[in-house]
């Protein structure tokens, strides 16, 4: 059952209400007079006193806290609570002393359902209960003390923070500010109002210029004392309020305003303007990187007549180097991005254009001079993004010249020379030409050969060869002329080179003579005669011709012709007689025949032609004449060049010197060759004996292999490194004293900066005593520099090497660091001034196991000594490398004992010690050095780079393409077997026993083939029987080579008897002791 | 080969031939190696015969064998993007850069040994060879790695981590020396055969010392108390190897002017030989001091080939000194007791307490 009484309810209801806003609003008034009182005070307080960050921050947080705690417990909690009737009727029952808990048992009764038992009850306390709710007076429900005292403090302070807002408005928001973030850089009110630009943080360009500009508003009509100071701190992002915080300087007023400039920023920094008790925020200056060449190109393309293919070179800011007429073009990137680019070159000015993220720019080069590329900076100024040289590189004319030593020579006509005439030229030749210049005339020149050279681009050098027959037709009987080879190239406009001169002096009919006693001199005589009628009545007709109108009209040319008509007879004459006498002689015969048919048809043609002239009619004349004149030069001609020819027949022919060979030089005598060979043979015995004994078991050891060749293979050949190792090995070497070196990084470098330099030995050098400089460890120390900085100047001794290094082993082993090398070595490079035979074991260094990384201490002089050193600055330098060893890193030096690691990409054999073949314990490198040194045939290591692969030069028993070692033994093995072989084919030449060498040959076989199937036993086995044999076969010759010498003693027919004597047959089964007995006759050898 | 061993050379000898044939073993260990981008290749692993790690744990070299490993990480320990560069100058310090920048890092090594001992230095580079089904693949095992121009650190791959499946020899962290008998406060040295590593031991007491690991490797020991110098060597030798280490000794050069060769034991597995050296210079030095002349005794190894040569393959002291001129250099004492060193677990004693 339900009592309900709504009269109850309705006024535990309105009591509620009351009760609830009468709390609620006794707490807001609370609240806003003591937390905005706190406030004010704070606001106060900090424009009265500046409070520091260190203090604003506690107390903005401690009154957030307080101000919220507040707000809650006054405020929004009893907001939040709901005004039950159960709370309302517990209030009212405090309130107004209502025992027995009666208006809420009331309110409880209400809500439950009772039996009628319990009804009777709560009926009853519901009807006291509602009349003791009449008795409520709802107006003494609200809490009016509490109202009044709150709502006056709060409206007080509410006004006090009007009066403040609007008395002190800068003041309000700069404290407000300050406390909202007390860790700001909000600067306390001054007695100035400051107006900076830039307002905010700002980034300007690497270099660029920042203008900061301030404007000063007084606030108390106070006059600003001094001028603003702007502070600033490099490197910061901020500067304290403080005027001692960083570097100041004055700012520049102008007019109302006061400026600064900061000028040419590289570093980033902050700065703060203080301006009487005033200043600003501080202002963070950023640093962007201004702009910059990426992957910068010069892309050259010479001109069409080089033949040459364009070329990418490094661009910007690198010279650029090119021929006169190339085009050449830019391409590169900037980072980050520009607006646009211009290349300034040739004094002009070229737009890049943006490709794609890439600027290009091409021009035609025609000058020399500097260029820039440049992108708009901050505001109107250009920044330089690089500058650099166009440089013109020559186009040198041609080298040309004759490849002859002779150069004054004196020819004969019919002679032909051989010469050949070579030309190089640095872009490419066009024609190389020989002219014949006559001595007398400049303008007599004739072009004896040209040989041109399409297409363009062939430097050469070509050489030429050309035979040059002396013709009477373009050579004057004893003139004198120059003979000039000619070449040209493809530059435009430019003059040909000229080589030196050879000069030839062309022998007269007179000159030419044949040597006393020839058979043949009487007929060349009469030849002579011949030439000398013919030339008279040559001469003769070239006389009429010349007069021929004057002699015409006196009609006197019959007379004339009678003249040259009996030259002409002379000269048939002696011409059937000279031919007569050669005829008569066997070796004269080949000049009788061309003689004969000279005379009887070309001569007797021209004495026709001369008897037939008076008969000519006048108008006829001049071209009968130039006829005859015609047919008598081309007789002289040939006249003459049969007369040179003769006289070049009969002459002794010189000994072709140039040719540094003499074919007609006497046989070697057998004793000759045989020695010759016994030699040969001692020479090639000890050197394979010395590369095999020195190859030997060493069986410590092998070196590791740290190329990167295919994995599978060298995995499996992983076993091999150690019997690798069994078989190069340089026996004296002390392995002990070998320093730690690790070559994680096989580096490569170039050596582009090798100097040479000529030192004058010192003249006291002789006189200097020998020196021992023993080091102990005292006095030993390391500078293990991790990164090469220093570069001292350094110059070569001009002493030889009379120092003898030893040095104690350190106590300890060091670990040297591996500093980065640079990409371009240094070297210097002199004279050995050391005499092989003067290093003596008293100026020998001694092995140490020392090693460093020099880097300061590297310098002034080039000397040798025992440390190694990993830094890579050592020079060739002129000292002849002592025979310890030396590790460490370097580029090519002289050639010595070293196991350390070549850097340098090169080698091109810098001479030094003659180095055995021998195992170093480096390992096998990555890289490859491309090795052209050509005075280097042994020297086989164990380890560092592969050499001797790169075309330009065989180094000969060189490391193998991969760390295959056995493989690597085969190859060196097959060297010496070819050589063996050829040895073999001599021996057999001579009728020599070769036997024991052929035995060798197959040992060396077998160990080949057993290197190759990586049997190490076999190679063992081979390598002895190899040895032995090479031993005997030593042996064996020399003991032939001596029994020759004896047989050629005996005289013929005691030879061919013996050698009969054993052909006539031996009774079966004394032919051996027969055949030692005729062996020991024919050797001369008693037994 | 065929000679005649003295009674008293027999223990040291045996003691030789066992390391040997421990040395001798084939390391063949199955392992993974881990990558640092992330790769594996598991298989059987194997150095360069006859070839062990090499480590440079600040100023000691530590070298030992694969099966002392039970793992080993590597880790960058510096990196740096370098350009090449070169003096462009002779003789001035400007340097100028070009190209573009490339990756250089150098590794450490941190070797975990089977007591959990960690070695962390410079391991020299070495190679490792990964036998696997489809045949074997090398592994450089690098110190210093260096990229091409434009390349990332990501594009130079080293091997993180190398584990084995097995565990590793067990190798104790120290060992402990009982050596009585050696006089006042000794100084206690040993160096291990075959690198012939010098070790310091520490003492404990008068006659207990603490050794660093020899990793494995046998030792010979010497004492020095006061000048008396107490070298664990066999009194006799074999005149014959005497003879051919005295003649080899010619070839050697060395600093140390006068040599004097006070034993010499052969070990026949190893093809080696090791002979005891009493090292002291008697010419002049660059030391202007009283004190001028150096001394040391030494241990020489000796490699020997099939034709009986041998080789200076190794060397380090035990002690060093520096007198003056004309001062006797001490006297060594040869000890038996010392040379027969025998091995109780981690303890090493003389055998004579």
């Amino acid at each position: 059952m339900n009592l309900a009484d709504d009269h109850l309810e309705k006024i535990l209801s309105a009591a509620g209400t009351r009760l609830k806003w009468s709390t609620l609003l006794a707490g807001l008034c609370w609240w806003l007079a003591v937390c905005l009182g706190l406030w004010l005070a704070l606001l106060v307080g900090d424009d009265w006193l500046s409070l520091p960050a260190g203090l604003r921050l506690p107390l903005a947080l401690g009154g957030a806290a307080f101000s919220g705690l507040h707000l809650f417990r006054k405020v929004l909690r009893p907001a939040w609570q709901k005004q039950t009737p159960e709370r309302t009727a517990l209030m009212l029952e405090q309130r107004y002393g209502i025992r027995e808990n009666l208006l809420i048992n009331a309110v409880q009764f209400q809500r439950q359902h009772l039996r009628p038992d319990e009804s009777i009850i709560a009926g009853k306390t519901i009807a006291v209960s509602g009349k003791l709710a009449e008795n409520v007076r709802f107006g003494e429900l609200w809490d009016w003390r509490a109202l009044r005292v709150w709502g006056g403090a709060a409206g007080a302070v509410v006004l006090l923070w009007l009066g403040f807002i609007a008395a002190f408005p800068r003041q309000f928001s700069a404290a407000a500010e300050r406390y909202a973030l007390p860790l700001g850089d909000t600067p306390p009110p001054g007695s100035f109002a400051l107006k900076l630009m830039p307002a905010s943080d700002v980034t300007v360009l690497e270099g660029g210029n920042l203008d900061v500009s301030l404007e000063v508003q007084s606030i108390a009509h106070k006059r600003l004392a001094n001028p603003p100071v702007i502070v600033w701190q490099d490197q910061a992002g901020f500067v304290p309020p403080i005027q001692s915080a960083g570097e100041g300087i004055v700012m520049t007023a102008d007019g109302k305003k006061f400026l600064h400039t900061f000028a040419g920023i590289q570093t980033p920094f902050a700065f703060r303007v203080f301006a009487g008790d005033s200043c600003t925020r501080s202002i963070e200056v950023k640093v962007a990187p201004s702009p910059r060449m990426k992957d910068a190109l010069f892309r050259v393309t010479p001109p069409a007549y080089t033949g040459l293919k364009p070329q990418t070179l490094p661009g910007p800011p690198a010279p650029a180097s090119v021929l006169p007429g190339s085009e050449l073009e830019i391409s590169f990137k900037a980072e980050p991005p520009v607006e646009s680019a211009e290349w300034y070159v040739n004094d002009t000015t070229v737009e890049c254009k943006n490709r794609g993220g890439v600027w290009e720019a091409a021009t035609t080069v025609t000058n020399a001079g500097t260029y820039e590329i440049s992108a708009p900076g901050a505001g109107e100024q250009r920044l330089t993004l690089a500058r650099g040289d166009v440089q013109l590189l020559p186009d040198n004319p041609p080298d040309v010249d004759f490849v002859t030593d002779d150069r004054n020579r004196v020819v004969q006509f019919g002679q032909t020379l051989t010469l050949t005439v070579s030309a190089s030229d640095d872009f490419g030749l066009a024609d190389v030409s020989v002219i014949a210049q006559s001595a007398e005339d400049d303008s007599d020149t004739t072009l004896v050969k040209r040989w041109t050279y399409v297409p363009p681009g062939n430097p050469g050098p070509e050489r030429e060869n050309f035979s040059l027959t002396i013709d009477p037709a373009v050579f004057d009987s004893g003139a004198t002329y120059y003979l000039e080879a000619q070449a040209n190239d493809f530059r435009p406009g430019g003059e040909p080179a000229r080589s030196r001169p050879i000069v030839l002096r062309v022998k007269s009919a007179a000159d030419l003579a044949l040597a006393d006693g020839d058979v043949l001199g009487p007929a060349f005589d009469e030849l002579q005669k011949t030439a000398a009628a013919q030339e008279k009545s040559a001469r003769l007709t070239g006389n009429l011709k010349t007069y021929l109108g004057d002699l015409a009209g006196r009609d006197a040319v019959a007379n004339q012709a009678g003249a040259i008509e009996e030259g002409q007879d002379d000269a048939i004459s002696h011409g059937r007689q000279a031919a007569a006498l050669f005829a008569g002689q066997p070796e004269g015969q080949i000049f009788s025949a061309p003689l004969s048919a000279l005379v009887d048809h070309d001569m007797a043609r021209a004495q026709d032609n001369l008897r037939a002239l008076p008969d000519v009619a006048k108008s006829d004349l001049p071209a009968q004449v130039a006829g005859i004149e015609s047919q008598q030069d081309e007789i002289l001609e040939q006249l003459l060049s049969l007369l040179g020819r003769i006289a070049d027949a009969r002459s002794d022919k010189l000994t072709p010197v140039a040719a540094g060979a003499n074919p007609d030089q006497p046989p070697a005598t057998p004793t000759d060759q045989q020695q010759q060979l016994l030699d040969q043979m001692k020479d090639f015995v000890a050197d394979q004996e010395r590369i095999l004994e020195k190859s030997r078991t060493l069986a410590d050891k092998g070196p590791e292999d740290l190329t990167q060749g295919p994995e599978d293979v060298l995995g499996e050949l992983s076993s091999d490194e150690d019997q690798w190792a069994k078989f190069l090995n340089e026996k004296l070497t002390d392995f002990s004293k070998l320093p730690q070196q690790d070559f994680a990084d096989a580096s490569l470098a170039q050596e582009l900066d090798s100097v040479y330099e000529e030192v004058q030995e010192a003249t006291n050098a002789l006189a200097q005593k020998n020196m021992a400089l023993a080091v102990p460890d005292e006095q030993s120390g390391l500078e293990n520099a991790q990164q090469l900085v220093n570069n001292l100047e350094r110059w070569l001794p001009d002493t030889p090497d009379n120092i003898k290094w030893s040095m104690e082993e350190p106590e300890t082993p060091a670990d040297i660091a591996m500093a980065d090398l640079p990409k371009e070595l240094e070297d210097i490079v002199g004279d050995l001034i050391d005499k092989e035979d003067a290093m003596t074991p008293d100026v020998e260094d001694v092995t140490s196991s020392w090693m460093d990384s020099a880097d300061k201490g590297v310098g002034w002089s080039a000397g040798d000594g025992p440390i190694s050193d990993m830094s890579a600055k050592g020079v060739t330098g002129n000292l002849l490398p002592n025979q310890n060893e030396i590790g460490g890193r370097s580029g090519e030096g002289r050639n010595g004992r070293s196991h350390g690691q070549m850097v340098s990409d090169s080698a091109e054999g810098k001479g030094g010690q003659e180095t055995p073949t021998r195992l170093d314990p480096e390992p096998f490198e990555q890289g490859s050095v491309n090795d052209s040194a050509k005075d280097d045939p042994g020297g086989v290591t164990g380890g560092g780079k592969l050499s001797g692969f790169a075309g330009e030069g065989l180094r000969g028993p060189a490391a193998p393409p991969s760390s295959q070692a056995m493989p690597r033994l085969a190859q060196q093995q097959a060297k010496i077997r070819q050589q063996a072989e050829a040895l073999a084919l001599q021996l057999r030449h001579y009728h020599l026993s070769s036997g024991e060498l052929e035995t060798s040959m197959n040992a060396m076989q077998e160990l080949e083939t057993a290197a190759r199937k990586n049997d190490g036993l076999g190679v063992r086995r081979a390598f002895s029987q190899a040895v032995n044999a090479l031993d005997e076969a030593k042996q064996t010759v020399d003991r032939q080579v001596t029994a020759r010498n004896e047989q050629d003693k005996l005289p013929p027919w005691m030879r061919e008897e013996i050698r009969t004597g054993v052909e006539d047959g031996i009774p079966t089964g004394y032919e051996e002791m027969a055949g030692e007995y005729f062996r020991a006759l024919a050797e001369g050898n008693t037994k | 080969m065929k000679f005649f061993l003295p009674t008293m050379l027999k223990p040291g000898l045996v003691l030789l031939l066992l390391c040997g044939l421990t040395a001798a073993r084939a390391q063949d260990r199955a392992g993974t190696i881990e990558f640092s981008d992330g790769t594996t290749l598991a298989g059987n692993l194997s150095l360069t015969p006859g070839s062990q790690f090499k480590l440079q744990a600040g100023p000691d070299v530590r070298v030992f064998g694969l099966d002392r490993v039970q793992e080993i990480r590597f880790a960058p320990e510096r990196e740096a993007m370098e350009r090449a560069w070169r003096f462009p100058n002779a003789g001035q310090t400007a340097k100028e850069y070009f190209g573009d920048p490339y990756p250089v890092r150098y590794l450490k090594a941190t070797v975990t040994l089977a007591d959990g001992e960690e070695l962390s230095g410079h391991l020299y580079t070495t190679v490792i060879y990964v036998t696997t089904d489809s045949g074997a693949q090398k592994v450089i095992l690098p110190a210093k790695q260096q990229g091409k121009e434009d390349e990332t650190f990501r594009a130079l791959v080293y091997p993180a981590r190398i584990s084995f499946d097995d565990s590793a020899t067990a190798t104790a962290g120290t060992v402990k020396l009982k050596l009585p008998g050696l006089g006042a406060a000794p100084e206690v040295v040993a160096l291990t055969r075959g690198g012939l590593v010098r070790l310091k031991a520490k003492p404990l007491d008068a006659a207990e010392f603490e050794l660093p690991s020899p990793l494995g490797q046998p030792v010979f020991l010497a004492a020095k108390s006061g000048s008396k110098i107490i070298v664990g060597w066999p009194k006799t030798a074999d005149r014959k190897v005497l003879a051919r280490v005295n003649a080899a000794l010619a070839n050697s050069e060395d600093f140390f002017d006068d040599r004097r060769i006070l034993g010499a034991v052969e070990d026949a597995t190893n093809s080696e030989i090791y002979s005891l050296v009493l090292a002291v210079r008697r010419g002049g030095t660059t030391l202007d001091e009283t004190r001028s002349q150096p001394w040391r005794i030494e241990i020489y190894r000796w490699k020997q080939d099939d034709q009986g040569q041998i080789m200076l393959a190794g060397r380090n002291y035990f002690f060093r000194g520096i007198d003056e001129k004309g001062e006797a250099p001490p006297a060594i004492e040869l000890s038996e007791i010392l040379w027969q060193i025998r091995q109780d677990g981690e303890v090493w004693t003389t055998g004579n307490e």
